[in-house]
């Protein structure tokens, strides 16, 4: 029997230890599948469907809450979503009162140049998927140019892109 | 980073839209959702500046859970205030959750079709190239410093960028212990750079009438 407020603060706990969308599936997955909670099925159809709709990443959440306890199960996913994020104005009023410090700068800048470096790494992970041919390196290419041009949108690159693995890959 | 004056804001209905369209638009996950809001708040309107953005996800990365909901919240006040925030969120997250429920049940059965896993297949990799994008707009800002800064210091930063990406890709390390390496590394390499006397915030003047507005 799956109680709703210890399902809550599962979801908290793992979103408040995450970076990022995807980090949180981890402990969901020891929390919700050692309680019989919810199954790995329930998991790899919930990641599944977050690559294909809108919005971010981290939303794949929401699909496990429905899979596990209905629309009540996803309402509870999105307050898990939101809520640990709001820390963000606590994190920017420290920030305001030890912004004068030089190091605080420094240490800002040297955290924006690892960002780009974790972006570079997410790149470097979809090139690395066994999937990966010569095909794929060519939509990726060919995106990336469409995408410099900055006339096409995104929506657009996306669907040709499909259209593309669907012509290419069946 | 004080927020915009009342008259310069968007209304309530247009920021809820902004944040809608590019939810519902941001197919691929983060990388496109980072680009359209770079598209939307940076390029098309000059909501906000670049370095702004930059300094809005340095933040977003010590946040926990989703980062581009952190990063929504800080546009969100900046536009809006409060109000802005909650705009923001809901026009963000609603469309797109409901989306998600809709499509969780009719996925399911559809995802091992061939057709689905070959739409996939081109999807993924557009995807990578999508994120090199959004990538190198964050190192736009470290070209356009190079010039007031010089080659040492834009050396430095390619190096540093190298160095987290190796220790990421080679050595397998999570984000957290790089981010806090790299803001180590900062505070030793750039402590000693003169600052910017632009980059210094007007703090007397602007702050309590800041405040006032973010009360709102």
């Amino acid at each position: 029997m799956i109680q709703l407020f210890p399902l809550l603060l599962y979801l908290l706990k793992a979103s408040f230890f995450s970076t990022g969308g995807l980090s949180n599936i981890t402990s969901l997955q020891q929390d919700l599948i050692g309680r019989h909670w919810a199954t790995i099925d329930d998991f790899n159809h919930s990641i599944a469907i977050s690559q294909v709709i809108p919005g971010p990443n981290g939303l794949w959440v929401l699909s496990l809450g429905y899979l596990i306890y209905g629309y009540i199960g996803a309402a509870l996913a999105l307050v898990s979503v939101i809520l640990p994020p709001l820390l963000v104005l606590v994190i920017d009023g420290i920030y305001r009162e030890v912004k004068p410090h030089p190091w605080v700068k420094g240490a800002l800048r040297g955290i924006s140049l690892a960002i780009v470096a974790i972006l570079l790494n997410v790149c470097w992970s979809i090139l690395q998927r066994p999937s990966f041919d010569q095909r794929a390196w060519l939509i990726a290419g060919g995106a990336f140019l469409l995408m410099m041009t900055r006339r096409v949108n995104i929506l657009a690159i996306l669907g040709l892109a499909a259209l593309v693995g669907l012509l290419v890959y069946r | 980073m004080q927020n915009l004056p009342a008259t310069s804001r968007p209304s309530v209905w247009k920021l809820f839209f902004l944040w809608g369209g590019i939810g519902l638009q941001s197919f691929g996950g983060g990388a496109s959702t980072m680009f359209l809001i770079q598209q939307t708040f940076i390029e098309k309107y000059a909501f906000i500046t670049r370095e702004e953005f930059l300094h809005f996800f340095s933040l977003c990365a010590f946040t926990p859970g989703i980062n581009i909901v952190a990063l929504t919240i800080l546009i969100g006040r900046k536009l809006g205030g409060a109000l802005g925030i909650l705009v923001s969120i809901l026009g963000l997250l609603v469309p797109s959750a409901t989306i998600t429920c809709l499509c969780v049940v009719l996925f399911a059965m559809v995802q091992h079709a061939p057709v689905v896993q070959a739409i996939l297949h081109g999807v993924v990799p557009a995807t990578a190239g999508v994120m090199f994008v959004v990538g190198l707009g964050f190192v736009k800002p470290l070209f356009e410093r190079r010039r007031e800064e010089g080659w040492p210091w834009f050396l430095a930063c390619l190096l540093m960028i190298a160095a987290c990406a190796l220790a990421i890709i080679l050595f397998n390390l999570s984000v957290i212990p790089v981010l806090l390496a790299a803001a180590l590394l900062g505070i030793v390499i750039f402590r000693s750079q003169r600052i910017n006397p632009e980059d210094v915030p007007p703090i007397s003047p602007v702050a309590p009438i800041n405040r006032e507005q973010g009360g709102k």
